[in-house]
């Protein structure tokens, strides 16, 4: 009985700073998440809706959209957008599931050791990393170097400035982010179901894909949200390797801030990207559950 | 033998008058680097027959069953699978399948999936895998819960549907890795019979590897008992139990009071120096490496139940002098344990409505000396 009427207090003053301390926890990613993006967010939507070219007063206007979603270059930009990115996406999955699945089944001894050298050429600069493409890429170059060499071609081929230029960057910049995801999803996967399948006859292109890619969705997704969707609006890569082909919509955007000081049409473009990102990323959402729902 | 699931040879395609087991091992050896797992182990299952292969962890008999499967490559020795050699042969080409103790469900999968995925890899046609995951499901009385989910069955129930997803294929052999080792206790008794009358409906061979001698002996027809990868003897669960060849299966299965003494004779009834006594016994086991010329060490088991406690010493020459020192009442019986000569600690069992002894109370022992079985070997 003592040790009850000594609890009970204890637990009520617990609850109370319980509740205090929560508030207090909750406050400071609460208070970030306001000041630094809801209110800068609803800056630009304010922006994106208002006459604010360099001559504009500011009044309220549906023009920066009509232009945006209109005029054929915007268009055609996007488009770019979208084909660099899906493609660097679909070469990344392709370069990480293999490697996640060998890291979660068979790297053995060596599985720590290689997700640690994984992290770190991730920890590389992104700048030096760009630049250093595009000295390999160059006229000069490696590359180009190496082809010549063997004699594969004669003339120095133009890597450099080009979408495939940036296909190669974007995919191979973010490598360990599209890895890690798939590697914890495997890594859940009960051996035993794999054994399972063979011992009911699978094949292993059929364990692939009735057993190991519906069960590794969510890493798909997460590695999606983590690197397809920053993808869409990365700025440097085009900037330093693309040139005029390899152009994207962050450049646009930065163009349209920086040199041409159309915020309005600038502030749209950046919600039509958040736009294409959030269905993205809601298209890959339903087509896992419908994979794992589906017979 | 290149099969696949859908062209395994049938009985019929067998020569008449050659019934070949439908499982051999042939001197099958298994090392891990320097760990030899499985050392040298020949066995024989015919078909429609419930094989055990029973022994503590490490024994070898899962790596035993995952050569069977095909998870495993023998280091040396042959498996023969229905005559024909199948060492080769990898895991989605054997006519075996396999019942995993955590289940081993596609999570993701309803019940009708996951029973389903055998008969869809061997491409039967869609009414014929429709009727075939129908029955299993019926077989192992799961058929209402054809669209439920693994995650929303019980563990039981969801054993149950890795039997089906076994069954579903009609192997030549139904390989079970202590299939009920996650289940509670009476639940594991309930599917110990619905095991049993699943196996004899269908009439596969069962291999089923278990820690549990209770669980091996209610459902073989026969057991091999294993320890350190070799087996220790193969035989009928009465077989095993009463006429144990070495002092691990005597000490293994069941309890055993094991008296230590000298060989005296061997044929034609054998007879063992106890002491000063020299008692008969019925039988005698012994592994072919093991002395049974007169004077070797040997055992004599006596089993609980044979012995019968006398508060005076009774007719006959065997009698031994004993002291009570615990009764524990069991239901069915009294569990006495013993005290005999040279303090050696002997456990009887006696009828339940044996009343009257106390801790302290001298006694004496008797036996039938036919029930008496001698093992050879020393300790």
């Amino acid at each position: 009985m003592s040790a009850t009427d000594a609890g009970a207090p204890r637990v009520r003053s617990g609850t109370t700073f319980g509740r205090r301390s929560a508030a207090a926890v909750l406050a400071s990613p609460v208070l970030t998440l306001l000041v630094l993006f809801a209110a800068p967010l609803a800056y630009l939507t304010w922006v994106s809706f208002s006459e604010a070219d360099i001559t504009g007063d500011g009044s309220f206007t549906f023009d920066n959209y009509a232009e945006v979603l209109g005029e054929p270059i915007y268009r055609s930009v996007f488009l770019d957008t979208i084909v660099i990115s899906f493609t660097a996406m679909a070469i990344l999955f392709v370069i990480a599931f293999p490697l996640a699945a060998f890291l979660a089944f068979r790297a053995g001894k060596w599985e720590i050791p290689m997700l640690l050298a994984l992290v770190l050429t991730d920890e590389l600069n992104p700048l030096i990393r760009l630049y250093a493409w595009q000295i390999v890429m160059n006229k000069e170059g490696v590359i180009n170097k190496v082809l010549q060499g063997l004699g594969i071609v004669d003339e120095p081929i133009t890597l450099l400035f080009t979408k495939t230029a940036v296909v190669v960057v974007l995919a191979t910049g973010s490598l360990a982010f599209v890895v890690i995801p798939i590697y914890a999803a495997l890594k859940t996967v009960n051996r035993n179901l794999i054994e399972a399948a063979r011992d009911l006859g699978a094949s292993w292109v059929t364990i692939l894909r009735e057993i190991l890619l519906p069960l590794s969705a969510a890493g798909f997704i997460a590695a999606i949200i983590i690197v397809f969707v920053p993808m869409l609006s990365d700025f440097a890569s085009p900037a330093v390797v693309g040139g005029r082909e390899g152009y994207m919509i962050a450049s646009l955007i930065e163009e349209e801030f920086n040199a041409r000081g159309n915020w309005g049409v600038g502030s749209a473009l950046s919600f039509v990207i958040l736009a294409i990102s959030g269905v993205m990323v809601w298209v890959s959402i339903r087509i896992s559950k419908v994979g794992r729902l589906g017979s | 033998m290149k099969t696949t699931p859908d062209e395994r040879p049938e009985l019929s395609d067998l020569p008449d008058g050659a019934p070949s087991p439908a499982l051999e091992l042939d001197h099958v050896t298994k090392r891990f680097g320097e760990v030899t797992a499985v050392d040298d182990v020949s066995l024989q299952v015919a078909r429609g027959e419930f094989f055990s292969l029973l022994g503590p962890s490490g024994c070898g008999k899962t790596t035993t069953l995952r050569m069977l499967a095909g998870f495993e490559e023998p280091t040396a020795g042959r498996l023969l699978l229905d005559g024909v050699d199948a060492t080769q042969v990898p895991p989605f080409k054997r006519p075996t399948n396999l019942v995993f103790q955590n289940y081993a469900l596609f999570p993701h999968m309803s019940v009708y999936r996951n029973v389903a995925f055998g008969p869809r890899r061997a491409r039967l046609a869609k009414p014929e895998i429709d009727r075939r995951v129908r029955e299993a499901l019926r077989t192992v009385q799961m058929d209402e819960m054809v669209d439920r989910m693994p995650a929303q069955l019980s563990g039981g129930q969801q054993q149950r549907v890795g039997l089906a997803r076994a069954l579903v294929n009609d192997p030549l052999v139904l390989l079970l890795d202590e299939p009920l080792g996650a289940l509670d206790l009476k639940l594991r008794k309930e599917m110990q019979i619905e095991l049993k009358r699943i196996q004899r409906e269908v009439g596969i061979s069962f291999v089923y590897v278990t820690h549990d001698q209770e669980e091996a002996m209610t459902m073989s027809d026969r057991i091999a008992v294993m320890s350190d990868g070799r087996v220790e003897q193969v035989g009928p669960p009465r077989e095993i139990y009463f006429h144990p060849s070495t002092r691990f299966v005597a000490d293994f299965i069941g309890t055993a009071n094991m008296l230590p003494g000298t060989l005296e004779r061997a044929t034609p009834r054998p007879e063992v120096r106890i002491g000063d006594l020299v008692v008969a016994a019925g039988s005698i086991g012994a592994r072919s490496d093991v002395s049974t010329d007169t004077g070797a060490p040997v055992w004599l088991m006596l089993r609980p139940e044979i012995l019968q406690l006398h508060r005076d010493r009774p007719a006959g020459d065997v009698a031994v002098p004993v002291v009570v020192e615990d009764l524990t009442f069991q239901g069915a019986g009294v569990r006495a344990d013993l005290r005999g000569p040279a303090d050696a600690p002997i456990v009887a069992t006696l009828p339940a409505d044996a009343s009257g002894w106390r801790p302290g109370d001298p006694g004496f022992l008797s036996w039938e000396p036919a029930r008496g079985h001698v093992v050879a070997g020393s300790a």
